[in-house]
């Protein structure tokens, strides 16, 4: 279980990768107590795609399986997620296309859940960046959760607690401990859900008056995407496999440029939250969507520049 | 207290009327001076103020109406009373003192614990329950055909509606507190948001979910709710408490008052006339049932609590936003203090000092000197010399060869993290012998191999 220390590591502490299997562990327990006493209650699908990817986490963390299995499987859980009925069946406006046949939907569906789940384990390369991120998106959704459906909301609290706990061992220079694939994985597919929540035209999102749906998505995990993105981009310029592990990621360049962990994740985390401000703010006032995208950009271009270039 | 219920007891006491038949159905009627109670045998006039009338029916019921009278659904639609058949399908109607029936359909048995509601010139029936499913169906009735058509609906509809609670604003039908199930093997589960209905475009939308505070239905009390409008409020309460409650859907709020009396005790048969609510109590001693009347203008004079938001909506967003904020900050903040704690610990090894990832190589004297203020932060010269005392060397060799490598490590270590860590003082009980201390900022952890 102990990572091992190798040219693109950034620790050289001895270092388990246990923290996922600790929060996938304790979200089992809260969730059965909260299913005891609290009627907490998500979709039986959602659960066992939960379950499953925290399994396939689990199995790469001790064996280190193959990408090609691992994405099979994730595949497989994304699958069993859209059988609970939640998943992306409208595009809510944006192209000027709104709803889409039910096979686009399972595609799409698909899709982004592999994107959300990878792009969290990407991240997941200095401490507390990830626990972080997640913990800033499900603190913010849980906002939209608990308006319409007071059952699944109690998975929140469970999950973000869970991350907070963990984060103190996984600053901790003498006890350190990771996310793991485990984690990483868990975490992306319960927000990977979340996502498919709210992009469901069937569910009530009171953000509907002041920000489109896919916009508000895209802004909550706007590190995640776009650091992916760039990094598939360079390795696929480069002419390497896009996925491939280096250390081209914009954390590795605030590490670089001489920020600790800590001040890398905060500062990763502050931009996050203000680039959803900018979002918000921009859209309640001009409500065009294309209009606060480029305003959206605008924001993030400079923000590159003056942190990460 | 005492008053209230005085006033409340008053306000009904006055009015009374007795029946001899157990099953009987309370329909509204035409007029605003009296109602009518339909049972098996004949009709009563029941006027308002007190004065009761038998009459049989001038025709004879029809065959098909082969259910009690008290499951029968009345309407009041266009000064015409309706009664539907329980499940659906069957409709009659009660007029110039007889029962006829006007469909052309059969028992659909398919809504049973449905609501059956007039909207512009038509009439609906909406939810239910039927074949082991609960329904969210509008069904509208076809006055020429005869027939129930099945309306078309779109946007978020609920899964079904057993047992719901209604109220018609304008153009807007709203619907909580109701069961649903989607395939006969699941158990009925609640619902707990608020749903609402555009009866001009029958579009859907689901809106928050309900204030916890509102006892909704219990399923061990399987039908005894009643709801109404009153003041273009919804209030509704339940037969297991004498709790009720007056919905304002527009400023989206509620309020609670408790009755003692009416609400408490009768059954969930009712009908709104005047400003009273009318309904049956029976005397449990006699079996005799009466017919009282409730003066609803007082109802809501003795609220019993503030008045809260009824469902969820942007004022109790903005409010977990505000809170998820705050949340996010205090993390920040416990995390920076515990960060700042742990900043400074390094960890020893065999040959190297590292911390966040940076790790330096060494000299083997130099991780013992180290490794000494791992276990103690202040560390006599004496356990220092101990290091550097040679059997074939002098003493001054070794203290010399010390102080040369204290002041090599530390200027190495300061260079490395640009921190002291070690400073040279007098010890305190014996000013003749010197100590050195580990900064009170940094903290060395000795990390051993397994």
């Amino acid at each position: 279980m102990y990572d091992p220390i190798i040219s693109r590591s950034s620790h050289n502490e001895k270092a388990t990768r246990s923290g996922g299997m600790a929060l996938f562990f304790t979200f089992c327990i809260c969730y059965g107590l909260g299913k005891a006493i609290y009627s907490m209650s998500v979709d039986l699908y959602a659960l066992i795609a939960w379950i499953f990817i925290a399994l396939t986490g689990m199995a790469d963390d001790f064996f280190s399986i193959k990408y090609r299995e691992k994405f099979f499987l994730q595949v497989f859980a994304a699958i069993i997620m859209l059988q609970s009925g939640i998943y992306i069946d409208s595009f809510h406006g944006v192209l000027g296309i709104n709803e889409i046949p039910i096979w686009a939907s399972y595609i799409i569906s698909v899709f982004v859940f592999i994107v959300i789940v990878n792009a969290f384990n990407l991240i997941d390369g200095i401490d507390g960046l990830s626990a972080l991120l997640s913990i800033k998106f499900l603190l913010l959704v849980a906002g939209i959760i608990t308006i319409s459906s007071k059952e699944m909301f109690l998975v929140i609290p469970s999950v973000v607690g869970g991350i907070t706990g963990f984060l103190f061992f996984n600053f901790n220079p003498v006890k350190k401990v990771f996310l793991g694939d485990t984690g990483a994985l868990l975490l992306g597919s319960v927000i990977a859900f979340f996502i498919f929540y709210i992009l469901d035209s069937d569910n009530y999102i009171i953000t509907d008056d002041y920000i489109s749906r896919p916009l508000m998505v895209i802004l909550l995990i706007i590190y995640p995407l776009a650091d992916t993105l760039r990094a598939s981009l360079i390795r696929m310029y480069k002419g390497k496999s896009p996925f491939l592990a280096d250390r081209v990621h914009l954390h590795h360049r605030l590490i670089d440029k001489g920020y600790s962990h800590w001040g890398a994740s905060t500062l990763i985390l502050g931009l996050s939250i203000t680039v959803v401000m900018v979002g918000v703010f921009a859209s309640s006032l001009l409500m065009s969507l294309t209009i606060c995208s480029l305003i959206v950009f605008i924001y993030l271009t400079i923000v590159y520049f003056i942190f990460f270039n | 207290m005492k008053n209230i219920i005085m006033l409340l007891f008053l306000s009904w006491a006055s009015f009374s009327q007795t029946i001899e038949s157990n099953d009987f159905l309370i329909v509204e009627g035409e007029s605003l001076k009296y109602f009518y109670i339909l049972t098996e045998s004949g009709y009563y006039i029941s006027e308002i103020e007190g004065k009761n009338t038998f009459k049989e029916y001038s025709k004879e019921i029809p065959k098909s109406l082969n259910v009690p009278f008290s499951t029968l659904i009345p309407l009041l639609h266009n000064s015409q009373t309706y009664l539907l058949y329980p499940g659906g399908g069957l409709l009659y109607t009660f007029s110039d003192g007889s029962i006829d029936r006007i469909d052309r359909s059969f028992p659909h048995r398919n809504q049973y614990g449905a609501h059956f509601f007039s909207y512009k010139e038509n009439i609906y029936l909406i939810g239910g329950y039927g074949y082991w499913q609960t329904k969210s169906i509008i069904t509208k009735f076809n006055f020429n055909s005869g027939d129930w058509e099945l309306v078309n609906t779109k946007g978020q509809e609920p899964v079904g509606i057993d047992r719901g609670t209604y109220f018609i604003d304008n153009n807007k039908l709203y619907v909580f507190d109701f069961m649903s199930r989607e395939i006969n093997t699941q158990k009925e589960k609640r619902n707990e948001n608020l749903y609402v209905l555009d009866l001009d475009s029958f579009e859907w939308k689901k809106l928050g979910v309900i204030n916890d505070n509102i006892e909704l239905i219990n399923l061990k009390n399987k039908g005894a709710k009643r709801f109404f409008e009153f003041d273009n409020k919804l209030t509704f309460c339940y037969s297991n408490t004498p709790e009720f409650f007056v919905v304002d859907i527009q400023n989206n709020s509620f309020q609670s008052f408790k009755d003692e009396e009416l609400f408490y005790k009768s059954s969930n048969q009712f009908i709104i006339k005047n400003n009273r609510l009318i309904g049956p109590i029976k005397n449990t001693l006699t079996g005799e049932i009466t017919f009282e009347k409730f003066d609803l203008t007082n109802i809501a004079n003795y609220p019993i609590g503030e008045a809260s938001y009824f469902f969820r909506d942007k004022e109790e967003f903005f409010q977990y936003v505000y809170f998820a904020l705050f949340f996010i900050t205090v993390l920040i903040i416990v995390l920076s203090m515990y960060h700042k704690m742990i900043e400074q610990t390094y960890i020893l090894d065999e040959s190297s000092i590292s911390i966040s990832g940076v790790s330096h190589q060494l000299l083997p004297i130099e991780i013992s000197i180290l490794s000494l203020f791992s276990k103690n932060r202040n560390v006599l010269n004496s356990s220092l010399m101990e290091l550097f005392a040679k059997d074939d060397k002098t003493k001054d060799y070794a203290v010399k060869r010390k102080n040369k490598t204290l002041i090599s490590l530390e200027s190495k270590l300061f260079k490395l993290f640009n921190i002291s860590f070690i400073e040279k003082r007098k010890s305190v009980g014996d000013s003749r012998q010197l100590t050195y201390s580990l900064n009170k900022k940094i903290r060395i952890i000795e990390e051993t191999i397994e």
